[in-house]
This record gives C-alpha cells, sequence and structure tokens, in this order.
C-alpha cells in the first residue's frame, strides 16, 4: 500500500531524506519514531503529495507520488501537524468542507458526518467552534476531518503531540479501530510507548534513513538508544 | 464544485471574526468619516494678517470710499482681518500658524492705486513650510485682489472718460481751485462751421477750415468710444469657468472617491492577507495541499471573499455620500467595474503580504506596511501632478493611484470605459501578477 524507494529531499544544502525506503502491506499501521529533525514530517508530506521528492519514488495507495492528476488525495487522509483545522469553523462544518474538498456531496456527505462525529464522541461538540476545542478533541477533530472521504491510507504526523495521556489512549483507540483489512495508517510520533500500544510496526528515521524496521512490541527494548539518539537531535 | 465549498468556508471564517470583521469593515468606514468631517466644509474664511502703512487713506471705488482693509473683505468675505501693528508682529502672527498670510501695504498705497499714471503695490507673505495653506492663501488673496483691480481699474476708467468727454462735449472742470470752462470738439467744429461759412467761396482758408473740421470728426469718434477701447485694452481677459463634472462639485464630492479607494485597499488587502496566512498558520493550508481539489478553487475564493468584503464599505460610502453630501456618480455602472477591478488588485496585494510572511499577524502587518506608502502617494490626499518627477513615477505605478484616478474618471469626471480601461487593466494586471506572486511564495511556505 506504500512503498518507499530512496527518497530524497534537500533544503538547500540540507538532506532532510536521505535515501529513506520501507514498505507498508495493507491493513497495517506503522508508527514513524524518530528524533527531532530525522525528517518524519517531511516523508509524511512526500507521501501526502504535498512536497515532491528530490530524488527516489514512491507509491501510496497505488499512486506513484508526487501526483499531478491529484487523484492520491482521494484515496489518502493526511493530518498535518498542529491544528490544520479552521479554528472559526464548527467540528461540523470542518468535517463538510473537507468531505467536500474530496469530492463527498449530499446524503453520502452527511451521513458521514454524522457517523465519524460518533466514532469520535464529538457529536454533542459538533456545533463547537474548533477553536474552542480542548487539544484532544481538537485533535480527534483534525482525525475525523482526514477520514469523511474514506481513504484507504491514512497518514498522521504526530497525531499525540500535546495531549495528555487519556487523550493519547483514546486517539490510540480510535486509530486501531480505523486499521482495517485495506486500510493502512502511518504516523510520526516521539513516544516509543505510544507507538508499541498503537502500531503493528515500527520505524526508526535518523538523519532521513530508515536505520530500524521491526515489530511494535519489541520496540519499547530500544528505549534507552531511543533517548540518546533524542538527546543528539 | 470544491470552489464553492471554499467560498463559503471564506465568507464563514470572515463574518466569525468580529474584531477581524471590525478592523476590515468600520475602519475604513471610519476613515472616510474622518476624511468626510476633514473635507466637509471647504475653508469659508482666510485669515489674513494686515499691516497697514497707509492707514487713514481712503480711495473711491465703485462710488464708495475704501480702506486697504477693506479692500480684502470686499465683496468675497472671504477673509478675516486681523491687523498687526508691525511687520514683525505680522510675521510673528504667520508664523505660529495664527493666521494663513500677511498682507503689507506700503504708505501712499491707496494714492497710488487711485491716481492715473501710477501702480501700486502690496507684499504678500505665506508660510512655504505648509505648501498647500500657501498656495490656498496665495491664491485666494489673489482672487480677491483681482475683484478689487477691476473696481480701481473702472474707476481709472471713468475718470479717463470723464476727462475724455469734457475733451469732446465741453463743460466745465476745476484746475488749481478754479473753474474752468472746457470748450469742447462739437462745439469747436461749430465755431469752424461759422468761420468756414462767413468765408468766401473762393477762399483757400475754407479747404483749410474743412481739414480741421475732418479731423475733429476723427478725433470726437474715437474718443467717444474711449470706454469701450479703455476697458478692453485695461482688462482684455474675461474667464469664465466652468468644470467637467455633471453638476456643481462640493469639496466632499471631490474627497469621496479617494475616501472609498482606501476603504476598497484597506478592506481587501486585509481581508485577503488574513484569509491567506490564517489557512497557513493553522496547518489547514497543508491539508488543502494534500486534497484533490485544484489549487486555484481556494485562491479564487480568497479573492473573490476579499473583493465582495471590499465591496461593502465602498457601498455604504457611496450610499451615505448620495444620500448626505450630493455626490457626484456620473456613471453609475463604469463606477461598480472600477470598484470591482480595484477590489480585485487590493485581493492580490492581501495575497502578496501573505505569501510574504510565515504568520497572519505579519502577513496583516505587512499588508499595512505597504497599503501605507501607497496610499499617500496615490493621489488620494495630494495630487499626484503637483509631486516631484521621482514621486510621480512611482506614484504612476501604484494600483491606488490607477484606482483613484480612474473612480474620479467614472464618478467626477465622466469619462468612458475607452478612456479609464488603461487604468482597469493596470488593475488586473497588478492582481494578476502579485496574487500569483503571493501564491507561489505561499505554496513554498505551506511546504
Amino acid at each position: 500500500m506504500i512503498t518507499a524507494r530512496d527518497l530524497r529531499r534537500d533544503y538547500g544544502l540540507n538532506h532532510a531524506l536521505a535515501g529513506a525506503s520501507f514498505e507498508v502491506p495493507p491493513g497495517q499501521t506503522v508508527a514513524l519514531l524518530g528524533p527531532n529533525g530525522a525528517g518524519k514530517s517531511t516523508l509524511l508530506q512526500i507521501l501526502a503529495g504535498v512536497l515532491a521528492p528530490t530524488s527516489g519514488s514512491a507509491t501510496v495507495a497505488g499512486m506513484v507520488v508526487p501526483d499531478g492528476a491529484r487523484g492520491l488525495g482521494k484515496r489518502v487522509g493526511f493530518v498535518p501537524q498542529g491544528e490544520s483545522l479552521y479554528p472559526e469553523l464548527s467540528v461540523a462544518e470542518n468535517l463538510r468542507f473537507f468531505g467536500r474538498l474530496h469530492g463527498v456531496r449530499g446524503k453520502r456527505l452527511r451521513a458521514r458526518v454524522d457517523a465519524l462525529l460518533s466514532d469520535f464522541a464529538l457529536s454533542d461538540r459538533r456545533g463547537s467552534r474548533a477553536g474552542d476545542l480542548s487539544g484532544g478533541l481538537r485533535q480527534r477533530a483534525a482525525v475525523a476531518a482526514s477520514l469523511v472521504h474514506e481513504p484507504g491510507v491514512l497518514l498522521l504526523d504526530e497525531p499525540g503531540t500535546g495531549l495528555d495521556p487519556g487523550a493519547r489512549d483514546r486517539l490510540g483507540k480510535l486509530l486501531r479501530a480505523y486499521r482495517g483489512a485495506e486500510r493502512t495508517v502511518l504516523f510520526s510520533t516521539h513516544d516509543l510507548q505510544e507507538a508499541a500500544r498503537v502500531a503493528d510496526r515500527v520505524l526508526f528515521l535518523v538523519n532521513g534513513r530508515v536505520v530500524a524496521d521491526m515489530p511494535a512490541a519489541e520496540a519499547p527494548r530500544l528505549d534507552a538508544r531511543y533517548r540518546a539518539l533524542g538527546a543528539d537531535a | 464544485m470544491s470552489f464553492f465549498a471554499h467560498l463559503g468556508k471564506d465568507a464563514r471564517l470572515l463574518l466569525r471574526n468580529r474584531a477581524l470583521l471590525a478592523a476590515l469593515m468600520l475602519y475604513p468606514l471610519l476613515l472616510v468619516a474622518v476624511l468626510g468631517a476633514a473635507f466637509q466644509q471647504p475653508p469659508q474664511r482666510l485669515d489674513l494678517a494686515l499691516v497697514d502703512h497707509d492707514a487713514g487713506d481712503a480711495l473711491e471705488v465703485n462710488g464708495r470710499n475704501v480702506t486697504a482693509a477693506d479692500i480684502l473683505a470686499s465683496g468675497t468675505g472671504f477673509a478675516h482681518v486681523q491687523k498687526a501693528a508691525s511687520d514683525a508682529a505680522g510675521l510673528a502672527l504667520l508664523r505660529n500658524g495664527d493666521v494663513d498670510a500677511l498682507l503689507i501695504v506700503p504708505g501712499r498705497f491707496l494714492n497710488n492705486l487711485g491716481t492715473l499714471g501710477s501702480n501700486a503695490t502690496l507684499k504678500l507673505v505665506v508660510d512655504e513650510s505648509d505648501p498647500l495653506r500657501a498656495g490656498v492663501a496665495k491664491n485666494a488673496v489673489q482672487g480677491v485682489l483681482d475683484d478689487f483691480i477691476k473696481g480701481v481699474v473702472g474707476e481709472k476708467i471713468r475718470g479717463v472718460e470723464g476727462l475724455l468727454n469734457l475733451t469732446v462735449n465741453g463743460g466745465s472742470t476745476v484746475v488749481l481751485g478754479a473753474q474752468v470752462d472746457i470748450l469742447g470738439i462739437q462745439a469747436a467744429r461749430e465755431r469752424l462751421n461759422e468761420v468756414k461759412a462767413d468765408l468766401p467761396p473762393n477762399s483757400p482758408d475754407v479747404q483749410r477750415v474743412q481739414d480741421v473740421i475732418a479731423f475733429l470728426d476723427f478725433a470726437g469718434g474715437v474718443l467717444g468710444n474711449s470706454e469701450r477701447y479703455l476697458t478692453t485694452t485695461a482688462l482684455p481677459l474675461k474667464v469664465e469657468q466652468s468644470g467637467l463634472a455633471s453638476k456643481d462639485t462640493r469639496v466632499t464630492s471631490i474627497a469621496l472617491p479617494g475616501a472609498i479607494v482606501l476603504g476598497v485597499f484597506w478592506t481587501g488587502a486585509l481581508a485577503a492577507a488574513l484569509l491567506a496566512a490564517r489557512e497557513r498558520e493553522t496547518g489547514a493550508a497543508r491539508r488543502l495541499a494534500a486534497a484533490p481539489a485544484a489549487r486555484a478553487w481556494s485562491l479564487a475564493s480568497k479573492a473573490l471573499v476579499a473583493l465582495l468584503a471590499a465591496l461593502v464599505p465602498a457601498a455604504v460610502a457611496l450610499a451615505l455620500g448620495l444620500a448626505l453630501l450630493s455626490a457626484n456618480v456620473a456613471d453609475p455602472g463604469l463606477t461598480l467595474v472600477v470598484l470591482l477591478a480595484a477590489s480585485l488588485a487590493a485581493a492580490g496585494l492581501g495575497l502578496l503580504a501573505a505569501g510574504l510572511s510565515r504568520a497572519t499577524a505579519g502577513a496583516a502587518l505587512l499588508a499595512v506596511l505597504i497599503l501605507l506608502p501607497m496610499l499617500m502617494l496615490g493621489g488620494l490626499f495630494f495630487p499626484v501632478a503637483f509631486m516631484p518627477a521621482p514621486a510621480r513615477a512611482v506614484a504612476s505605478l501604484l494600483p491606488v493611484t490607477a484606482a483613484t484616478d480612474a473612480l474620479r474618471g467614472a464618478m467626477l469626471r465622466g469619462n468612458d470605459l475607452a478612456e479609464i480601461a488603461p487604468a482597469l487593466a493596470g488593475l488586473v494586471l497588478f492582481a494578476l501578477l502579485a496574487g500569483g506572486l503571493g501564491a507561489w511564495l505561499g505554496r513554498r511556505r505551506a511546504a
């Protein structure tokens, strides 16, 4: 479902990605771990079609990126770092807007918005402005907004950042619930425990390269080494 | 179509932020109101300091005796004259800004003014540190003096005419206190005719007398038309004033197009800048970049919402101008076209500001920083034609200048579409270039 081959992305003399390669099969949830500046956000943006790689290739949901025809957007849900919602719009309005942007209309749109608000326990806040929500609720709404068009691949850039442990657990459960035979999730995080809890596999990204690829259950044993990497970053 | 999704979203973003709405809609109206109040009445009275070294003298003009101070207040009631005891005292008043100009009347001024063959001189002092005030004062005093000069010249012409009439028709006058009878050309001619009749028909003197009679006929004819000749020689030029505007134009009407342009650019540029920068700041722009919808719709939506927002203060200012200030709108359709083009240029400017800045606050500040010099140089407050050549060259490139000139053309001068087409084309071109550059820069920043 996701294939990356020797992806490179340069910002001037800075190599944000220096040959990242990996595969994520359909139905798997993968955590992307790495210290600050490892290239996680750049990698996710390339896979979402927001950024073009300097070199290398990738396919996501069967589409080659960067996707000139923008067909990729219909198959991928992307939750960038930060709020990524319009604070002045209500939760339901945000969901409706992003749904329409991905071609969902009419009854289907209404049904999808209602279902997601229910799934993400946001029904009672559907009329609240996104800017008035707590961090946890806002992040849930942000993830919900990326699922209106039922993408086969979900890419999330540090969805747990800034959330308290309870909110992070709830978000993890939602991601696990979303995972299915045809649905692939790739999310970045700094939290090894969260990665182990939510993901099937963990990729370690350091200096723009994937340096370790292992089952999530084995990841906590790298905790000390990971912390050392973070301290160096 | 995703354009309408963007449109609904952008309109909501704008309408739901009260502080933003106030800054976008009310502030330009406040500016318009302030400008309107400032230009509500043209200067009704000019404050003049008068140093009269000719005090006590008077001159008969149009049958009444006038003093130098009367000259300034004569006819127009325009000047508020404040007498100063000396040149130094008058200059002090001018330096303190208490008066608009200082007029110094030299000794024997009225005497020279009223004497045939003499010239009178007035000295006018203005404060050049305020060129507009100085210019208005100069023109106003000159206008007052022009009116007065007409009276003086008429009086002098009547004096000359009296002498010439006496020469032609004869009569009595006083010379050095003694009553003197003047024969006059007509009487002289009659006496010569009598002399001629008494002469023998063959006398050679008959022809000589006849030659003198013919000369007197010529002189009488010329001198009889003296008033017309003198008047047209002394006052050869009359100026009949009229304007391009379809009806009488008040200063408020003239100020209104500038105030509207100010509102359009303020609201349009800030609305577009804030919408675009806020989208990037919240991270929504990255989400949009990953969406299948065309990016152009997102930009078009912002431009349209900013354009509509810009039209609100323009429409309110125009309505107030029409209702309260008897403003002119020579061509309403063309006025709307100009407003649309100006709003589009303002939106382009806002997108450029958003592209140049990372944060919303930075984009707003940048938009204001770009706008302010444009508004100063754009002919809203000071005529571009009066600026120095370098400033004029810069002003000619600004969209505000084009919008102000085109709007004045549509509202006041009665220009047609062909005449303001270059300005409209300039505005649209600016919108495309600035908006395109802003979008490109914004895309780079969003990634």
